[in-house]
């Protein structure tokens, strides 16, 4: 599911490397928090995940879970991820980036 | 911005869900409540008359969710809207969520500004995930 249909015109400026569109960004995050990604923090990814375009997943390392989407309130709290927890965080997209930069300051 | 009812046969559940999920909602989400069957609450039961209120007290253009336990939870929802006039029924939706998970999904996604149609499709989305990731 891919929502980046980005003006051609970038394609054609210069001073722009890569499109956009192409950005692919990940990171791995530990959890912190004594009581681990519970359902507020989970609240503040989940609304944080939602300013960006980028389709975002997540996975816990330490479960070997798959990965979920990081818009979705019922599908972050499966991860079950608890204090000591690493965490795989993935965002495709033209705003992956800033995504990726702006959730990992919540762990 | 849509409201919320939070529909229990126990006045008590109806209160803790609706503290959940203006939790997740945080201020700007009307989340009203209508749980038990007498005024005092403390007969488990639902009143269609107490289920209008709550719609009323957070009715909007917008549009309103009703979650419900269920059982005649539903019915009475059911029976609720059949006593709103026609114009503001046609924005309240009888969500297939369930009670806990959707009024959380529901609280969150509402906050977003979605639309009605689509927060109630995030909240009976959890109706298929399971709270364990390696169950189901």
């Amino acid at each position: 599911m891919s929502n980046n249909t980005h003006s051609p015109l970038l394609d054609d400026h210069p001073a722009i490397p890569e499109s956009p569109a192409q950005q692919h960004k990940s990171a791995v995050v530990t959890v912190t928090d004594p009581r681990g990604l519970h359902l507020r923090s989970g609240r503040d990814v989940v609304r944080t995940a939602s300013l960006f375009q980028a389709r975002i997943t997540a996975a816990n390392l330490s479960r070997n879970s798959n990965a979920v989407d990081l818009k979705s309130i019922i599908q972050l709290m499966q991860l079950q991820a608890r204090q000591g927890h690493d965490l795989q965080l993935a965002a495709n997209g033209p705003d992956a980036d800033a995504a990726i930069e702006a959730l990992c300051s919540l762990f | 911005m849509i409201g919320l009812v939070i529909v229990s046969h126990s006045a008590k559940l109806a209160e803790g869900v609706q503290e959940l999920a203006a939790q997740m909602a945080g201020e700007q989400v009307g989340i009203s409540q209508a749980g038990g069957l007498s005024d005092d609450g403390e007969t488990l039961g639902t009143d269609a008359f107490k289920i209008l209120s709550a719609i009323e007290e957070v009715w909007c253009e917008d549009g309103v969710l009703l979650l419900m336990d269920l059982g005649s939870s539903v019915m009475s929802a059911e029976m609720a809207l059949e006593m709103l006039p026609e114009q503001q029924r046609q924005n309240c939706l009888l969500s297939n969520a369930p009670l806990v998970e959707g009024a959380i999904v529901a609280a969150l996604h509402a906050s977003l500004g979605e639309p009605l149609q689509a927060v109630n499709k995030v909240a009976e989305a959890a109706l298929s995930t399971p709270k364990l990731a390696n169950a189901g």
